[in-house]
């Protein structure tokens, strides 16, 4: 902290605040501040450092010399013990034996290659139509979710709503319904209102109400960082502020996440069904039931095909609008 | 005269910390006016600059806006004090994914009500005066490309017209050049004198470039450690009282030499 300014120049700088308060009264029009006076010269001021610093070592030539503190290293090597030592307990208690997974192999492969070999292509038409269910219901919850998680994930930003009540109690809300599976939901749901594709359409929205509101609470957070004191401080109110600046810069991001979410809920609802959510799961599960292997593999390679070719959709999109 | 704008003893200490950011700062300016503030990171300039337009809540103290005080009233009467003073920000804080033209539009924000705000539904009038400050500022052939595609100088030569569409009285530059390159700094530093000088409005500006700040200003007022520890004219700054400012001898203050060369 530099001592106090003497009075004296504080009263110069008083005084030049009179004058130039009437210079400006007397001519408006002025020359600008670097014609009027001139930039003052100045003697570069280099003069080397008397005393420069030639410290030496006391630990050169003795000791190695480390690269990070001995308690750093020492932390490091107790956090990778420890993590060590739980995925060894993990991996006991589970009673995984990597030997009896290698002397199965003979069964396991006569399974896949035998009991499932070749696929019945024979009632093609029954499993186009629970592939068609199968993306309907993951595009239904996805697109009802979307729509809801944005009115909530407004609530849920205190960029946008300024009570914080609301905002705990939103976030609080989705993490619940987050942390819930959705297969959890289905199980509860079919159990209440019977098999069908309505029902896994409804546990799917569940679920990713929960994770979508997080996800653009996020993105909504990020942007409004940026973006909302530049606009708050043109004297905007906080309406225009959301619809002009905060929406158009958050929505790649929101994009992103709904098609994120399209790729899950795919993936979900094909195992929704299998609890009786309706789908290819269902028809699925069918045929595993009735050891109707044949017509369950074609089942299943519908299933990797429409994941693989959602993928794929999904890439292209973001790339395209992104 | 009313002044531009009255700082009485202004006070700021933020939350958590014992010391203020800013303490006993109090100043005028007139219209037109330059003002150039200068000291070292932590001295408070932009927590001053920020508590004029209460982005940041003062502590204590006053801020009066032609005449108008802005300080302890109510959100409403903010938001239309806000309109008269412009901002510029260092990481210029536009919409990178919207064109030019809207983010100048931005500006425009603060005099419409909520409805037209939110659509987005300027008046050609404000539209056609955004053309004319665009071509006046040679932006003109930038109009709809998107702000991320622009370099750095023309970000914020476009957050320098957004601010002006306010039709500002006021405009705080809060580090305009800090992400800047020498040549693209130039041109900022001569449109915000350029504001001044041509249409009257009083411009204060947080700079950490020494020789800049006394070749582009009226006034200079040096900061250390939250209070004003100069304020007057570029003449009076001496070697002795940058020393002071930064509280470092000359030879530890990288200045850039002689800036009129």
């Amino acid at each position: 902290m530099p001592e106090r300014e003497p009075a004296r120049e504080r009263e110069a700088a008083r005084e030049f605040a009179r004058e130039r308060e009437t210079a400006l009264e007397r001519e408006p029009n002025r020359a600008p501040a670097s014609e009027r006076e001139p930039a003052r010269k100045r003697e570069p001021a280099l003069a080397p450092d008397p005393a420069p610093g030639r410290e030496t070592n006391p630990a050169a030539g003795r000791e190695k010399i480390m690269l990070a503190s001995r308690e750093s290293r020492r932390a490091a090597l107790v956090f990778a013990a420890v993590l060590l030592g739980l995925f060894g307990i993990s991996t006991a208690f589970t009673q995984f034996n990597p030997l009896a997974a290698l002397s199965a192999q003979k069964e396991f492969w006569r399974f896949i290659f035998v009991d499932f070999v070749p696929p019945y292509m024979g009632k093609w038409e029954a499993l186009a139509g629970a592939v068609m269910q199968t993306l309907y219901m993951a595009l239904s919850a996805t697109g009802i979710s979307a729509a809801l998680s944005l009115i909530m994930s407004f609530l849920g930003t205190p960029a946008i709503c300024p009570f914080w009540a609301v905002n705990a109690a939103v976030r609080g809300f989705a993490s619940i319904l987050r942390n819930i599976p959705s297969l959890v939901w289905a199980f509860i749901l079919v159990a209440a209102f019977g098999i069908g594709a309505a029902v896994g359409v409804l546990a799917l929205i569940i679920a990713t109400v929960g994770s979508l509101t997080r996800y653009f609470i996020e993105t909504l957070d990020e942007v409004a960082e940026e973006h909302m004191e530049a606009l708050r401080s043109t004297g905007a109110a906080t309406l225009p502020v959301v619809t002009q600046a905060i929406l158009p810069a958050a929505t790649p991001g929101f994009i992103a996440w709904i098609l994120y979410c399209v790729e899950l809920n795919i993936r979900a609802s094909t195992i929704l069904g299998m609890v009786g959510a309706g789908g290819i799961g269902l028809l699925m599960m069918g045929y595993i039931k009735q050891y109707n292997y044949p017509a369950a593999s074609t089942a299943i390679l519908a299933v990797a095909v429409i994941i693989i070719g959602v993928n794929l959709l999904t890439d292209f999109l973001r790339k395209l609008i992104l | 005269m009313t002044p531009i704008l009255e700082v009485c003893d202004l006070k700021k200490i933020y939350r958590g910390s014992s010391k203020p950011a800013v303490n006993r700062i109090s100043f005028s300016m007139s219209a037109g006016e330059m003002i150039n503030v200068i000291g070292p990171s932590g001295a408070g300039k932009s927590t001053l600059l920020r508590c004029i337009n209460r982005l940041t809540e003062p502590s204590s103290g006053r801020v009066l806006i032609e005449g108008e005080e802005i300080t302890g009233v109510p959100a409403a009467k903010v938001r239309a004090l806000r309109r008269r003073v412009g901002m510029v920000f260092q990481h210029y804080n536009l919409v990178n994914r919207l064109t030019v033209m809207q983010n100048v539009m931005h500006g425009r924000l603060g005099y419409m009500n909520a409805f037209n705000g939110a659509l987005g539904l300027y008046s050609e009038e404000d539209k056609q005066r955004a053309l004319e400050i665009l071509e006046q500022t040679g932006l003109s052939e930038f109009l709809y490309h998107r702000a991320g595609e622009l370099s750095g100088g023309q970000k914020q030569r476009v957050g320098v017209v957004r601010a002006l569409m306010q039709q500002p009285s006021i405009l705080l530059c809060d580090e305009p050049i800090a992400s800047l390159d020498p040549a693209s700094a130039q041109v900022v530093m001569e449109m915000i004198r350029d504001v001044s000088v041509r249409r009257g409005i009083a411009c204060i500006t947080n700079l950490h470039q020494v020789d800049v700040a006394m070749r582009y200003a009226d006034r200079i007022i040096g900061m250390n450690g939250g209070e004003i520890i100069y304020d007057g004219p570029v003449a009076g700054l001496t070697e002795r009282m940058i020393e002071r400012i930064y509280g470092k001898p000359m030879s530890q203050l990288m200045i850039g030499g002689d800036v009129s060369a």
